[in-house]
C-alpha cells in the first residue's frame, strides 16, 4: 500500500500516520526518572576504586535470598536460570531497573554456557573412584583421585630414572586428602596401581642406582651395570668391603641370579653366582660365615641387603611420586629387563578410551590435576609425543617439556598436549619470560 | 733367635702399618647423605616457583592485591587483572571496542567462584586505565541485538553512524502494532556522572517529517512514542539515555568515562580510575594482544591461577577476538606455555557466535 501511494499522498499519510501515532501513545506508559547522581552506593565507597567494587560484589551476595541456589555449584543450571533477568552484581542500575527484558543474546549464549559447562563438568569417573564424591564447584570436581592411563611410554621421572610403562591404569592419590594432584611436587601424591604392566630395561636399573640409590657416602656399592637375560639379572658393580676397602672405586664384583616376588611385593634378588676377578667368592664367604650384607652393607630406603639377598621394595625403590602396588602378580626376566605386571583387587573398570587415538599416550580422564600454574578441573588431558616415537615423559621437567611442545584444546575441554622428546631441560630455575619470538606457524604442534 | 725376633717385630711393624692404613682409609671416606642429585634439583626448582609467585604478588600489589591464603586450588587473588592492546576487543558480534590501550579489573561476581570467560555473569569488567572507541557498527549492533532485540520492539532496522560530536540515529519506530515508520535523529551525547550518556537530538525526522517541533508544540517527548524494554537504555522526553554499565551485553560494566568525545571514527572513551597499572611486558613480542594477568581465571575445564597469558592473532596481524566466540578462536589455535607456566594463546580467526540475532530485529513484524 505504502509503495504504490503517490508521492504527495503518501507525504499526507505520513503526516496522518505521525498524529495517528501521536494520538495512540497519549496514554503511553510513564516512564521512570533518571537518576543521573551519583549512586548512593558510590558516595559511601569513594576509594579505593577496587575495594568499592568488592562492596558491591559484596552487597549482591548478600542479598541473595539464603534459600536460593548457589550458582557456582556446577550443575544446577535451574538455579543459574532462575537468576537470570534478576539484576547482577555491579554497580547501581539508575536507567530503568525495572525492565525485565533480557535479550536473546544474553539468554542464547548462558543456554550454551550451560550445554558447554555440563560437558565439563560431566564426571566419568572410574568406578573405584566414584566412591566419596562431594559436590562439584568451579574449583573443585569433588574427585578425589585422578584417573590416569598410560601406553607405551617411557615414563621417566629425572635425570634418567624410570621405566617403560607397557600400559597402566591407576589413581593419582593426594597425601592430603581435597587436594589437587600437583604435577610439581612428587613428593605430594602417590600412584595407586590399579592394573599394568611396566618393564625395567637394564638401563633403567643402571640409572636408577647410579643416580639415585647409590649417591650418599660412604657406601659399599657403586657403578652399577646390569645386564638380562632369560630369568637371569647380571650385576656387575663396585664393591667396597665394609664400605671403605679398597678406598677409592671398588672391587670389580659380578653377580647373578634371578628375581622372583617376595613378602609384601618386595623383589627378592638371589645371587646364585657372585665372583671378583672372574673367581667365585660366595664360597669363601659361605665358608668363614660371612655374607654379601655384611662386607658390603647396604639399607636404603626402598633397597637393603639381607644375608645374600637383595630386596628391592617397588613403592619407594623409585624416586616421588611414591606407588602403591597391591599385588605384582608376576616378575619376569628376560633380554629387554625386569617386566612386572600389577594387579588389584580395585576395579580398574570405567576407564575411557582417550579421544586421540594413538599407540603411545598419557590421558587423565577425572579428578583434579595442576600443571604449572593451571589446575585442570575434571581433567581431560592427552599427553602424546610430537613425533612417530613412543612418547618419552619426564615428569620432574614436565614444564620443560611441555614449553616445547604446543597445547590444543578439543571442543570438550580436553587438553591435547604434544611434545617433543628431546627438549632443552631449562626449567631448573623457571623465570618469567618476556619478548619471546612468536611461535613459528608450522611449529604449532599439528 | 735375633732373626726370630725381628721377623717378629717386622711383623707387628707391618700389622700396625696395616691397621693404620685402615684407619686412615676408613677416615679419609667422605661422609654424606644428601638427597640424590635429581631430588635436591626438584626442591630448588620448587623454590624458583615460590620466588615466581612472590613476583606476581610484588606486581599486582597496589592494584590487585591478594586477599587470602594461596592453595593448590586458589591464588587467593579475586579479580584478574587484563591488559588489552590494539585489539578489537568484541564482547559479542559486531558490539565491541577498538582499544588502543586499556588496563581493567574483572571482579568475580560471587567468589571464591572465579572470573570464568565463558560465563560472562560471573565477572564484572571494571576498567582502570585506557581509551578505546566504539565505532558506529558497535553502536548499530548494540541496538539492533541486544537492546531492541525483543518481541514487540518499537525499534528497529537501526543504524548508527558518528561525525564530530554528533551521533546520528536512523531506523524504523512503531507505536502501532504493524505500522513501521522511518526516523532519523541528529544531536549530541552529554556524559553523565561518567557513565551515562545523554543523547539529545537537537533534530529529529518521523516519516521524513520534522518531528522535534510538532512534539514540542504538543507537549509531547519521544518517550511518549517510543520505549526500550532492555535495563540500561531509557528514552526521557527527547533524550536517549544509555548507562554504560548495565547497556551492553553481559558482563556488567563498572566504568568511570572521564573523557568522551565523537567524531568520524565513533565514540571515543577514556577511562580513568584510582590506578594506572603499568603494562605487565608482554610474553611475546607483539603490540597487539590481550592480556589477562593475576588472579583466577576459569577458561574450559582449566581454572588458571595467578594467571599470566597472552592472547595473540595466530596469523602475526592484529587481534580481533570476543569474549562469546572466544572458544572458536582457541579451538582454531593452539597453547604455547613457558617454563614457568606462562600461556600464550595463538588464536584462529575471528567468527561471529552462531546464534547472533539478524540485525534486523523485528523485521518478522512488519507488515
Amino acid at each position: 500500500m505504502w509503495c504504490l501511494a503517490p508521492r504527495r499522498s503518501r507525504r499526507s499519510v505520513r503526516v496522518a500516520l505521525l498524529i495517528g501515532a501521536l494520538g495512540a501513545c497519549s496514554a503511553g506508559s510513564a516512564l521512570g526518572q533518571i537518576h543521573a547522581t551519583p549512586s548512593p552506593r558510590a558516595a559511601n565507597h569513594p576509594v579505593p576504586e577496587r575495594n568499592q567494587a568488592w562492596a558491591d560484589t559484596s552487597d549482591t551476595a548478600a542479598v541473595r535470598p539464603t534459600d536460593a541456589p548457589d550458582p557456582s555449584t556446577i550443575g544446577q543450571a535451574g538455579a543459574r536460570e532462575q537468576s537470570r533477568g534478576q539484576s547482577q552484581p555491579g554497580p547501581d542500575n539508575p536507567v530503568d531497573p525495572q525492565d525485565r527484558i533480557v535479550p536473546s543474546l544474553a539468554r542464547r549464549q548462558q543456554s550454551l554456557y550451560d550445554r558447554l559447562s555440563a560437558t565439563w563438568n560431566d564426571r566419568q569417573v572410574p568406578a573405584a573412584f566414584s566412591h566419596g564424591m562431594t559436590t562439584a564447584h568451579a574449583r573443585n570436581s569433588g574427585v578425589a583421585h585422578v584417573a590416569m592411563e598410560a601406553h607405551n611410554v617411557d615414563f621417566y621421572l629425572g635425570d634418567g630414572v624410570g621405566y617403560h610403562v607397557r600400559s597402566l591404569k591407576a589413581a593419582l592419590v593426594p597425601n592430603t586428602p581435597g587436594e589437587p594432584i600437583d604435577f610439581d611436587d612428587p613428593d605430594q601424591y602417590r600412584i595407586h596401581v590399579l592394573s599394568g604392566e611396566v618393564l625395567v630395561r637394564p638401563r633403567d636399573l643402571d640409572a636408577l642406582f647410579n643416580r639415585y640409590v647409590l649417591t650418599y657416602e660412604p657406601r659399599a656399592l657403586s657403578s652399577v651395570e646390569n645386564h638380562t637375560r632369560r630369568d637371569t639379572l647380571e650385576v656387575t658393580v663396585g664393591a667396597r668391603l665394609f664400605k671403605f676397602i679398597p678406598p677409592v672405586g671398588g672391587l670389580p664384583t659380578t653377580l647373578s641370579g634371578p628375581i622372583k616376588v617376595g613378602k609384601n611385593n618386595w623383589l627378592v634378588y638371589t645371587p646364585t653366582s657372585v665372583t671378583q676377578f672372574g673367581m667365585p667368592i660366595k664360597p669363601l664367604l659361605d665358608a668363614v660365615g660371612l655374607s654379601l650384607a655384611s662386607v658390603t652393607p647396604l639399607d636404603r630406603p626402598g633397597v637393603k641387603l639381607e644375608g645374600d639377598q637383595l630386596l628391592m621394595n617397588p613403592e619407594t625403590l623409585f624416586p616421588p611420586p611414591r606407588l602403591m602396588i597391591d599385588r605384582i602378580s608376576k616378575a619376569s626376566l628376560d633380554e629387554d629387563g625386569l617386566t612386572l605386571v600389577f594387579a588389584s583387587d580395585t576395579s580398574d573398570a570405567g576407564f575411557i578410551d582417550p579421544p586421540h587415538e594413538a599407540d603411545s599416550y598419557i590421558w587423565l580422564q577425572s579428578g583434579d590435576a595442576r600443571f604449572f600454574s593451571t589446575l585442570l578441573v575434571n581433567a581431560h588431558l592427552q599427553l602424546l609425543s610430537d613425533s612417530d616415537d613412543p612418547l618419552q615423559f619426564h615428569l620432574y621437567h614436565y614444564r620443560a617439556q611441555s614449553a616445547a611442545g604446543t597445547i590444543r584444546t578439543d571442543a570438550d575441554g580436553t587438553l591435547v598436549v604434544r611434545v617433543p622428546n628431546d627438549f632443552e631441560i631449562d626449567d631448573r630455575s623457571p623465570q618469567q619470560q618476556a619478548g619471546l619470538s612468536r611461535r613459528k606457524p608450522d611449529d604449532d604442534g599439528g | 733367635m735375633a732373626v726370630n725376633k725381628r721377623f717378629v717385630w717386622s711383623g707387628l711393624v707391618l700389622v700396625v702399618l696395616l691397621a693404620a692404613a685402615l684407619v686412615g682409609m676408613r677416615m679419609a671416606q667422605s661422609v654424606h647423605d644428601a638427597p640424590p642429585p635429581l631430588a635436591a634439583a626438584k626442591h630448588r626448582q620448587l623454590d624458583a616457583l615460590n620466588e615466581l609467585r612472590a613476583a606476581h604478588d610484588e606486581y599486582a600489589r597496589a592494584f590487585n592485591a591478594r586477599d587470602t591464603d594461596r592453595t593448590l586450588r586458589d591464588s587467593g587473588r579475586r579479580p584478574v587483572g587484563l591488559f588489552i592492546q590494539n585489539t578489537f576487543f568484541r564482547i559479542v558480534g559486531d558490539i565491541g571496542f577498538q582499544t588502543e590501550k586499556l588496563s581493567a579489573l574483572l571482579v568475580p561476581t560471587d567468589p571464591p567462584r572465579p572470573v570464568t570467560l565463558d560465563d560472562p555473569t560471573s565477572f564484572v569488567f571494571h576498567p582502570l586505565h585506557g581509551s578505546v572507541v566504539m565505532p558506529g557498527s558497535a553502536l548499530t549492533a548494540l541496538f539492533n541485538q541486544y537492546l531492541t532485540d525483543y518481541p514487540d520492539t518499537q525499534l528497529r532496522n537501526l543504524s548508527v553512524s558518528t561525525k564530530t560530536n554528533t551521533l546520528i540515529v536512523k531506523g524504523e519506530t512503531s507505536k502501532i502494532p504493524g505500522l513501521w515508520l522511518p526516523f532519523t535523529m541528529t544531536g549530541g551525547v552529554r556524559l553523565v556522572d561518567g557513565h551515562l550518556f545523554v543523547y539529545e537530538p537537537d533534530r529529529i525526522e518521523v516519516a521524513r517529517i520534522q518531528a522535534k517541533g510538532l512534539l514540542e508544540a504538543i507537549n509531547l517527548g519521544l518517550s511518549k512514542l517510543v520505549q526500550i524494554d532492555t535495563q540500561g537504555a531509557q528514552l526521557e522526553g527527547n533524550a536517549v539515555v544509555l548507562d554504560l554499565n548495565h547497556s551492553l551485553p553481559p558482563p556488567t560494566q563498572d566504568v568511570r568515562i572521564a573523557h568522551m568525545s565523537i567524531d568520524g571514527a565513533g565514540v571515543h572513551l577514556d577511562f580513568a580510575s584510582a590506578f594506572n597499572p603499568p603494562f605487565p611486558d608482554p610474553i611475546v613480542k607483539t603490540d597487539s594482544y590481550v592480556m589477562p594477568q593475576g588472579g583466577d581465571l576459569k577458561t574450559f575445564r582449566a581454572l588458571v591461577t595467578d594467571v599470566r597469558m597472552q592472547l595473540i592473532a595466530g596469523d602475526g596481524g592484529r587481534l580481533d577476538t570476543s569474549l562469546y566466540n572466544y572458544r572458536a578462536q582457541i579451538l582454531a589455535g593452539f597453547f604455547d606455555t613457558t617454563p614457568a607456566g606462562e600461556l600464550v594463546a595463538y588464536l584462529g580467526p575471528y567468527t561471529p557466535v552462531a546464534y547472533l540475532p539478524s540485525t534486523q530485529p523485528g523485521q518478522n513484524d512488519a507488515s
